[in-house]
């Protein structure tokens, strides 16, 4: 949650994980279950932080490396990596398996809206997202 | 001009069915689970046909005692059953089935499998197919050297199997992208391999197995304990974990530790000298190395490290792959001295030490002469042989027999404990391989939880030497098939051959060669295969099932063979020992 250089954050601990979704209110929190040893993850992950700045008001995006937190990967029931799952409030939204860097754009911009609608005074295009008004205004989407 | 190696043609099977790692866009998990770890291609259905066949042969031979029992044949009728040559099977079905109330007792599990490598895990997962309670234990002890550690899977899985083809499929690339040059391709010549990537890449894929294989048990609902197993009882052991410990009560235990690499007992050899647990996760690169051993593994090891461009030297202390045929042995050796792999013959080492700019001197003396000797190396590799884990079992507390450093069973896998069992490398006497785990693993859980009567037939096993110019054999050696029929109650078949592909890069076909141990006169059954060649395991695989079959010389001779290629020499043999004529060829096509 901190400005730091890179917008993805990486969970080493449950605790860690579950205060950043407490935190997160009802702003939406991409997951991705990744592996050091696992090539897409690798290839994906520059990508995730350009999502991570594209979107850094509306959507906190994390890694979770599997090996290393083994608890978290059982409980979302993780198989396949990198897996996303996108949460809401807690709820999980969507989960799936592919490092396939246009679905997980699509599968981000039906929820959490398209790129342009995070910039200041631009209509809101996208279905149900909240119409952004001032800049400095951190409301969130409604969906 | 980069060649990764996920794009190779592995041999892993979950690769091959989820398609390869690089071409699909995620790391798979066990989506179809058969096969993952064995690298064979049975699946659970096809095993489960062959017992099928199995057992209806079985129950066939209730009433007629006398009649030699059928083994691979169906029920085709007029057919006389097989009997077959080197095998007793009357008597390795006489002694049936223990029947054992196995299922559902009081205990915390039906079955409580120690060792979580290719036969523990084949075990385990069969037990659960057919309705035990399982748990399985695994744990790696750090390498004395290096503390090189690793996950579940066992050997094959982690510093075994996997890595080394991997690394030998490494230097054999290296070797294809010279010859290219003479077929064409316009390549830059200087390629040097880089170790360090090579290491990476191995050690992911071998992670990701790991992975595949933590969340399989757990999708088949083995219980996982990551514990060394010690017991208490016959029916109680105690898994140390690095939590603590936890005590589990079992009806059945499976002893499936397998083995870790042997030391010297010379000054130096533990703190300098690594082993083939360390050296496919060798953070440095090997550079000139002294392999003490000339095993398959010694043999492997050096081969592929000269591929990659590194300097080997094998130093062997009697004799080559001791207990594979002497004549093929000392074939693939010289094939690998004419690659510039010096061997030290006749030699023992007395010494390891570390000089200071950190390479290491090592002594060492001719066994014959008594002359000794030293040389600077930047690794030494022992590869003298894998001792059996007893050790930390506690084995005298529950009174199972020991053999040397393994556990010598009867042909149910049974120790002479009741309810404790051993399977895979740590049984005495039985070839240590993979695929013979995984099949022995099997049919003992089939046994003990499906009703089975199907023993493992450890007979007639065939099995491949991955050197550079490789050695694939089934079946007996000329020499033990002398030594079982007499010399002349014995054919053999050989020759020379050319592989096509050798010519045009001018590879060297000086021991390209293979031969048939046949009975002498009748039928002239083939006793044993031997081949010397590229692709070597791929070549005798096929050959293997038509010897389990019974397969004749007439047969083989009579086989068409597929053209251009190197198994069909199988189909040309025609030249024996005993007529002294010249087996080199002269011609191909004809």
């Amino acid at each position: 949650m901190a400005a730091t250089q890179k917008k993805v954050i990486v969970i080493d601990s449950k605790s860690v994980f579950t205060k950043i979704l407490e935190d997160a209110g009802s702003k939406h929190v991409l997951v991705e279950f990744f592996a050091t040893w696992c090539g897409p993850c690798a290839m994906i992950g520059p990508r995730l932080e350009q999502l991570a700045n594209e979107y850094s008001t509306r959507l906190i995006i994390l890694k979770i490396d599997v090996d290393e937190n083994e608890e978290l990967a059982l409980q979302y029931d993780v198989t396949g990596m990198p897996t996303f799952v996108i949460i809401k409030n807690g709820v999980t939204l969507i989960q799936f398996v592919g490092s396939n860097p246009e679905k997980i754009v699509s599968v981000v911009e039906k929820y959490v809206g398209k790129v342009e609608d995070n910039k200041p005074g631009k209509p809101s295009s996208a279905t149900g997202t909240a119409s952004v008004s001032a800049p400095a205004a951190n409301r969130g989407s409604s969906n | 001009m980069s060649l990764t190696l996920w794009s190779s043609r592995c041999s892993v099977t979950f690769v091959r069915q989820c398609s390869t790692i690089f071409t699909s866009n995620f790391c798979p998990g066990p989506v179809s689970v058969s096969g993952i770890l064995q690298h064979n291609s049975h699946s659970p259905h096809q095993l489960l046909h062959h017992q099928r066949t199995m057992s209806s042969a079985a129950l066939g031979r209730q009433d007629g005692g006398t009649q030699s029992r059928g083994s691979t044949s169906g029920a085709a009728s007029g057919v006389p059953p097989f009997k077959h040559p080197h095998c007793d099977r009357q008597a390795m079905y006489a002694q049936p089935v223990r029947q054992i109330r196995n299922k559902g007792g009081s205990y915390d599990y039906d079955l409580v499998v120690i060792g979580g490598g290719s036969a523990g895990l084949a075990c385990a997962k069969e037990a659960v197919l057919n309705g035990a309670r399982v748990a399985c234990l695994d744990y790696v002890k750090p390498t004395p050297t290096l503390g090189t550690k690793w996950g579940v899977g066992g050997t094959c899985v982690n510093v075994g199997c996997i890595p080394k083809k991997l690394m030998h499929q490494a230097s054999l690339l290296g070797e294809a992208v010279h010859e290219a040059a003479a077929y064409g391709w316009n390549v830059n010549e200087k390629i040097k391999p880089d170790w360090h990537k090579l290491v990476q890449s191995v050690q992911n894929h071998i992670k990701s197995v790991n992975w595949v294989t933590r969340v399989d048990l757990r999708d088949k609902k083995v219980e996982y304990i990551n514990g060394l197993g010690s017991f208490v009882d016959t029916h109680t052991l105690v898994a140390k974990m690095k939590s603590g410990e936890r005590t589990l009560t079992a009806q059945t235990f499976v002893i499936a530790v397998g083995g870790r690499p042997r030391y010297p007992g010379i000054p130096g050899a533990v703190e300098y000298g690594i082993t083939s647990d360390d050296l496919f996760s060798l953070e440095r690169e090997p550079g000139k190395t002294l392999v003490v051993g000339a095993g398959y593994i010694g043999l492997e090891c050096a081969g592929f490290l000269k591929g990659l461009g590194y300097e080997p030297t094998v130093m062997v202390r009697s004799i080559v792959l001791r207990g594979f045929d002497q004549q093929m042995a000392e074939l693939v050796a010289s094939s690998m001295e004419e690659r510039g792999i010096p061997f030290l013959r006749k030699t023992v080492p007395l010494s390891v030490e570390k000089q200071d700019d950190g390479k290491l001197l090592v002594k060492y003396q001719n066994v014959e002469t008594g002359e000794e000797g030293q040389e600077l190396y930047d690794t030494v590799l022992w590869a003298i042989g894998r001792k059996g884990l007893i050790e930390d079992l506690n084995l005298p507390k529950v009174g199972v027999k020991v053999q040397k450093d393994k556990i010598p069973v009867d042909t149910l896998e049974a120790t002479n404990v009741a309810n404790i069992f051993a399977v895979g490398d740590i049984i005495y006497g039985k070839p240590e391989l993979t695929p013979v785990a995984i099949l022995a693993g099997r049919l003992l859980a089939r046994r003990l939880y499906a009703g089975s009567e199907q023993r493992m037939d450890y007979q007639d096993v065939a099995t491949t030497v991955f050197t550079p110019l490789e050695y694939a054999c089934v079946g007996l050696s000329e020499e033990d098939a002398v030594k079982k029929y007499g010399a002349d109650e014995i054919e053999v078949f050989h020759g020379y051959y050319k592989p096509t592909e050798f010519f045009i890069p001018q590879k060297s076909v000086r021991y390209c060669y293979l031969k048939a141990v046949a009975e002498r006169h009748g039928d002239q059954r083939v006793y044993g295969l031997h081949y010397i060649g590229p692709v070597a395991g791929e070549v005798i695989q096929g050959f293997a099932a038509a010897l389990k079959s019974g397969l004749t010389i007439n047969t083989l001779i009579n086989t068409v063979g597929i053209h251009p290629t190197t198994a069909e020499e199988f189909t040309r043999l025609n030249i024996t020992k005993r007529s002294g004529a010249d087996p080199t060829p002269a011609t191909c096509c004809s």
